[in-house]
């Protein structure tokens, strides 16, 4: 199979396997058998997938061309002929399913087929009510996500990125806990809402650009961000574009002010929808901050973004860590913690310099990893004891040592322990924003110890401790089950092999975020020479050459 | 070829058509026998009549088309690509419809019913025939008397048909007097009824205001139009006539008078106005439409979507998007008329198409639904439709979702070319627009997500049946189909509308 292929194979296969499991009216056992089958393939694809892009060489990091795609696949969708040409002007603006793969998106598919297929697992025991739609959703989902992440075209990108509201929306809305229709209902009107908004600022991008005629394919992002690097457009149109854009995606990171969707749909969606919508929905935001605002408007990103989102961030640091130590509910200070783990996650990328990028991104994948491995192991206990209350609990690792052992171990990765995941992540974001901004920086810092603090009083209370009582089920509870291990394992050695050695990953995605580094290197410059010549060339847009 | 054999020639699909409704309304009565024949089959029996008539039209559309020379005729009619593309749009709309009232007409007035059909669905394709004001006039009319009958005919609404009927009759009675009189203020400005001398004497009248005989003329025009698409300020008929309607007869009113009503607009207020015009009279008179077209989109997308949030009526609901999906489509008409890659008369005409394929397959799913002896009324009635009717339940929601505007479907692309276009004029007013658009999308998600919510996230309450009749479901499965197909291919479609905006 060539490169094409399988990465086509990737988005598709999800998507037809779902499509498969709607229209055929299978029974329960093969629906849950195609399933898994669909996702351990699309996982081989994409590990397949990065092995072929390892291959390949990858084009040297140009400040002119912040977004390159390894490997695409263009089809033309739509074309928009101009009326007013004239001899100057490209003659039509071609709208394209436009799919490409770059590291950035490699590291993603591959964590989405990983928590896919650990989610399709770990419903394996909870789920019996309409299995078939069930794992129908979970695949659209898996196709729409690796559709998002893989989009080069800007209205393929938000096409994907609200396709993916509406499996999500089914799986939190049938199967969630007992206010899944509050639930369901609040995360799609909210997150629809921003996107809309995104929208907006999307077409407004768009027109700019179709108006300006320059180029031949105004939607495509490594075109655009090419033609934009050259060409900046105008200061003012770029602060409207980063706002407008950036609300969208604030909305599902989620950043400080735009969170209050996630706690419910949190604590009312299945385990797999817990996983998915933190391991992996919720990095389409900051996707969307890396792969769209950032490489197309950087002087706003630059002047207004950079101080804008970062404060929003560490805000978002600390509350979310405040929050998190305030719950008794297990599922509530794990979304809580997301909150705060994503604000460093954001808080790397607009440090805007190599090291910030590169810890954003790497905390895009560490937090997919541990807390989607901490949603699967709360929705374990909650399967054994119908609960999910600190108070109620107590004492598990005696009666589920097992369990209660990965639980701290994912807890130490979760907190930032060096030798795991989460310790580089952070620790490259937090240096990233210290070249930036000390002050910032130094207050961030102390999430990671608040992170520590919620862990670790959480792991005392509901973990160690006295055992406390349970009414039901007392005594006759499994521990680790076969599929559960086969779900949260590979979660787990991965955890310590980032930790242990993130070589790898950054290699993947240093040649992209290499080229965006230079990009805000560029613009830097260009800002401090603008300072000096006086504030009107800024204003004007000019570009410095 | 004579004058009149041109004009015959330009519309000779609608004479196939119209000869057919006169078959079916001279042998109808005679055919009658009640209570020998078996439930409906007379009913089949003349739906198949209405195929084969829509078939020949639609040979007639792909073979036989009029000569490109009538273009500028001076005769009653004219033939362009508009009028060839509307031809296609609503004998496409006339196969849905024909299919959806299959099997839901008695037997005692199939014939009528389908011979109605037939005569609305000419009226429309001659309204965009019209090369006169007279001829216009009379087109609206014929898609106007037909729907009073039709309303009224299958007595199958209940008590509240009669209702819906009268105030549909004397509202579109209403409309129909100030377009006639907008009408007569334009000939007694130019003296002509002509609509190519009218555009010409237009372009070359001197001084560069227009006469406010004219500002009158068009503001009543705009105001008796807005009945027919359901905009602001006529738009209140829209709830309560739908209610009281047959879901089919619904669909019917939901699609083609708005249909009707864009194209006796685009005929009388061109979008193209050449160069050398700009400043003129012409010019002058078409910035004041389109300060109407502005106000009315924004006020019919905000009181449609507004209202539409108080709604438990099934077809209040969708009456009251429908006048929101008019404010939308007026969008197109009142962002500015700068010549741009996305233009805006393309881009309504685009909307249209898709909101036609959706809402027609709304109403048809209404009409294949039902509630033990009554239709499917209200949304409480669709509770847990997934779990008792999965391939309706997933019908309804793809249909939903293109109404909200969700990919993957044709409301989605159709949005997305309202915004692009609106924002590629460039103008404030344009962007407000846009910014308007946007907003109400977003109010609108909550309403067709309560819809969405209750088929799959409630239990059935009690068991909803089916009527059971393939072809209403298979009209419902051609407009599912032709909505996603809108969304992936939409390059056929686009390259169709894009010819009007040059």
């Amino acid at each position: 199979m060539t490169a094409t292929a399988i990465f086509l194979a990737t988005i598709l296969l999800p998507l037809a396997a779902g499509v498969l499991l709607l229209v055929a009216r299978w029974p329960a056992a093969a629906a849950r058998g195609l399933a898994l089958t669909a996702t351990a393939a699309t996982l081989a694809l994409s590990i397949a997938l990065a092995w072929q892009l390892s291959e390949r060489p990858r084009p040297a990091a140009e400040a002119g061309r912040p977004v390159n795609a390894a490997i695409e696949w263009r089809q033309e969708w739509l074309s928009y002929n101009r009326h007013d040409s004239n001899v100057l002007n490209e003659q039509t603006a071609h709208l394209e399913l436009f799919l490409g793969i770059d590291g950035i998106s490699l590291l993603l598919v591959l964590l989405t087929s990983l928590l896919t297929f650990s989610a399709v697992l770990i419903s394996w025991g909870p789920i019996h009510d309409r299995v078939r739609e069930y794992y129908a959703s979970l695949l659209i989902l898996q196709g729409g996500l690796h559709g998002a992440f893989c989009a080069f075209d800007i209205v393929l990108f938000y096409v994907f990125f609200e396709f993916t509201l509406l499996p999500l929306f089914f799986l939190v809305g049938i199967w969630g806990g007992p206010r899944r229709r509050e639930a369901a209902i609040k995360f799609f009107l909210y997150t629809f809402a921003g996107s809309v908004v995104t929208l907006i600022g999307l077409v407004l991008l768009v027109a700019n650009l179709v108006g300006r005629g320059a180029l031949s394919h105004p939607f495509s992002i490594p075109e655009i961000a090419a033609e934009l690097a050259l060409n900046p457009l105008p200061y003012a149109l770029q602060m409207a574009i980063f706002l407008l854009l950036s609300v969208g995606f604030a909305v599902k990171v989620p950043l400080f002010p735009f969170h209050t969707w996630l706690p419910l749909a949190h604590v009312e969606a299945p385990t797999a929808g817990s996983v998915l919508l933190a391991g992996v929905l919720l990095k389409l935001g900051a996707y969307g901050f890396l792969r769209i605002c950032l490489p197309i408007v950087p002087d706003a990103c630059l002047h207004v973004g950079a101080p804008l989102v970062s404060v929003l961030a560490v805000i978002g640091i600390l509350y979310g860590a405040l929050c998190a130590y305030a719950q008794s509910d297990l599922k509530k200070l794990v979304a809580y913690s997301s909150i705060s783990h994503l604000g460093f996650c954001l808080l790397g990328l607009f440090a805007l310099n190599a090291e910030g990028l590169t810890g954003g991104m790497l905390q895009m994948i560490n937090h997919g990893l541990s807390t989607g491995a901490l949603f699967l192991i709360v929705g374990m206990v909650y399967e054994r004891y119908h609960t999910r209350e600190v108070g109620d609990l107590g004492g598990l690792a005696s009666r589920l040592p097992l369990i209660s052992a990965l639980m701290v171990f994912t807890c130490l990765a979760s907190a930032g322990l060096p030798g795991l995941n989460g310790f580089v992540g952070e620790v490259l974001a937090l240096a990233g924003m210290f070249k930036v901004d000390r002050t910032l920086s130094i207050v961030a810092t102390l999430g990671v110890i608040l992170a520590a603090l919620y862990l670790l009083t959480m792991l005392k209370r509901a973990f160690f401790g006295p055992v406390r009582p349970t009414p039901e089920h007392a005594g006759s509870v499994p521990d680790l089950r076969g599929c559960e291990a086969w779900s949260l394992v590979p979660l787990l050695l991965l955890c310590l092999v980032i930790g242990v050695y993130p070589r790898p990953l950054i290699d993947t995605v240093k040649p992209d975020l290499e080229a965006l580094a230079r990009l805000y290197d560029s613009r830097r410059t260009a800002a401090t020479q603008q300072v000096a010549r006086g504030p009107a060339g800024l204003a004007r847009g000019e570009s410095p050459r | 070829m004579s004058v009149l054999a041109q004009s015959v020639r330009a519309v000779l699909p609608e004479c196939l058509l119209i000869a057919a409704a006169c078959v079916q309304f001279l042998l109808g009565p005679f055919v009658v026998t009640e209570g020998v024949a078996g439930p409906r089959r007379l009913g089949r029996i003349w739906s198949l009549f209405s195929l084969a008539a829509l078939a020949a039209a639609a040979a007639c559309w792909l073979w036989y088309p009029a000569p490109e020379s009538l273009v500028d005729s001076l005769g009653m009619f004219r033939y362009d690509a508009l009028l060839a593309f509307i031809r296609g749009v609503v004998l496409a709309a006339g196969l849905v419809l024909v299919l959806i009232h299959w099997d839901e007409v008695a037997d005692g007035f199939a014939a009528e019913v389908h011979g109605l059909l037939l005569l609305i669905l000419a009226g429309v394709v001659m309204a965009a025939a019209a090369n006169d004001l007279v001829v216009l006039f009379l087109a609206l009319e014929l898609v106007s008397i037909p729907t009073y009958v039709f309303l009224y005919l299958p007595r199958r609404g209940g008590a509240t048909a009669p209702e819906a009927t009268t105030k549909y009759f004397l509202l579109s009675i209403f409309s129909s007097a100030i377009v006639l009189y907008g009408l007569s203020f334009l000939y007694g400005a130019v003296g002509t009824t002509h609509l190519g001398t009218i555009q010409t004497a237009l372009a070359h009248q001197t001084g560069d205001k227009a006469p406010s005989i004219l500002l009158i003329a068009t503001a009543c025009i705009v105001a008796g139009l807005s009945f027919r698409v359901t905009a602001v300020p006529f738009h209140f008929y829209a709830p309560d006539v739908f209610q009281g309607a047959h879901a089919g007869t619904a669909a019917l009113l939901a699609f083609l008078p708005k249909v009707v009503g864009f194209v006796a607009l685009l005929r009388l207020f061109p979008a193209d106005l050449p160069a050398a015009l700009l400043g003129s009279t012409a010019d002058d008179l078409r910035l004041w439409s389109t300060w109407l077209f502005w106000l009315m989109s924004v006020a019919s997308m905000f009181v449609g979507n507004v209202l539409a949030l108080l709604q438990r009526d099934l077809k209040r609901l969708l009456a009251y998007s429908s006048i929101a999906h008019a404010g939308y489509m007026l969008t197109g008409l009142a962002s500015g008329h700068r010549p741009s890659a996305v233009h805006g008369v393309a881009a309504l005409l685009f909307y249209l198409v898709a909101y036609g394929a959706t809402i027609a397959g709304v109403f048809g799913l209404m009409v294949y639904l039902r509630r033990g002896r009554r239709p499917v009324e209200t949304i409480d009635d669709l509770a847990g439709l997934s779990q008792t009717h999965p391939a309706c339940a997933a019908l309804m929601t793809i249909l939903v979702f293109s109404l909200t505007g969700l990919p993957p479907t044709a409301g989605f692309m159709g949005k997305f070319n309202l915004l692009l276009s609106a924002w590629l004029q460039g103008t404030t007013t344009a962007y407000v627009l846009a910014a308007v658009l946007a907003v109400n999308a977003a109010i609108a998600a909550a309403y067709y997500l309560r819809i969405v919510t209750v088929m799959y996230l409630r239990p059935p309450v009690e068991s909803v049946e089916t009527s059971g009749r393939f072809p209403a479901v298979a009209g419902v499965a051609l407009c599912a189909a032709a909505t996603v197909a809108i969304f992936f291919f939409p390059r056929v479609l686009w390259d169709l509308v894009d010819q009007f905006a040059v």
